[in-house]
């Protein structure tokens, strides 16, 4: 996901996650991971009230760093 | 030849989000200065929730999405909640998809929002998903806004959905 062109699209609500492009939901193999993002995203349905907000959550920050929510499987 | 260039193309902006910056900034992305907005009158351990990928996902069984047309591929494709992801192909030049065609669930979270249903986190899955190819441009987006994204709108409509999960590839 780009939040650059989300930005351009406008959808009612958005998450980024930091994940680069082509990887919305993470890397393969990461299951619980994409639990926890899905439970975020769908939660942000309820607390996001301003249209087009764009809300950045940092789970991915680059592969150098470890992500403490990922790779349990 | 031109599907190489793509892929090449795809690998770079995965590698480098400063690219994929600098396209969005130059390229001819189709822009909004509104939004629609809903607020949700379920919660959501009641909602039904359905997903919708623009990572080229498609059943092996369907007509994979059109590589050849330069504009891209306006179509989407059903895809039942029953489906089991080796059942699952990716088609879609235009980003580094060797994660998803590894594993789908990259793009189309279906065996999370089953696990988050399963567990009561959600109400329920619903009983079909919807993919398209996020490569579309030139006539094509006529098509899109006026065809087929209004029919998958109503389609969720009718089967009572409540929320949707966008998976922007």
């Amino acid at each position: 996901m780009s939040p650059d062109i989300t930005r351009k699209v406008r959808p009612p609500r958005a998450v980024d996650f930091g994940f680069p492009l082509g990887h919305p939901f993470g890397f393969p193999g990461q299951r619980f991971l994409r639990k926890r993002l899905l439970t975020l995203l769908l939660e942000r349905l309820y607390t996001i009230t301003e249209p087009g907000t764009i809300e950045k959550i940092p789970v991915y920050t680059g592969p150098a760093v470890e992500c403490e929510v990922c790779g349990d499987e | 030849m031109g599907n190489l260039v793509d892929k090449i193309l795809a690998r770079l902006y995965g590698a480098f989000p400063s690219l994929v910056k600098r396209y969005a900034k130059k390229a001819d992305i189709l822009t909004f200065t509104e939004t629609p907005f809903t607020s949700p009158s379920t919660p959501l351990e009641k909602a039904r929730v359905a997903l919708i990928t623009t990572g080229g996902v498609h059943l092996k069984s369907q007509t994979p999405f059109d590589m050849e047309d330069r504009s891209g591929d306006p179509s989407y494709r059903e895809i039942p909640a029953d489906t089991s992801f080796d059942e699952l192909l990716v088609t879609h030049d235009y980003y580094d998809n060797r994660d998803a065609k590894r594993d789908p669930g990259v793009v189309f979270p279906l065996d999370a929002l089953k696990d988050l249903a399963a567990e009561g986190v959600v109400g329920s899955v619903n009983g079909r998903h919807f993919s398209f190819m996020g490569h579309i441009t030139g006539e094509h987006l006529k098509t899109l806004m006026e065809g087929t994204a209004p029919e998958v709108a109503r389609f969720l409509r009718e089967d009572g959905v409540d929320a949707v999960v966008l998976a922007p590839a």
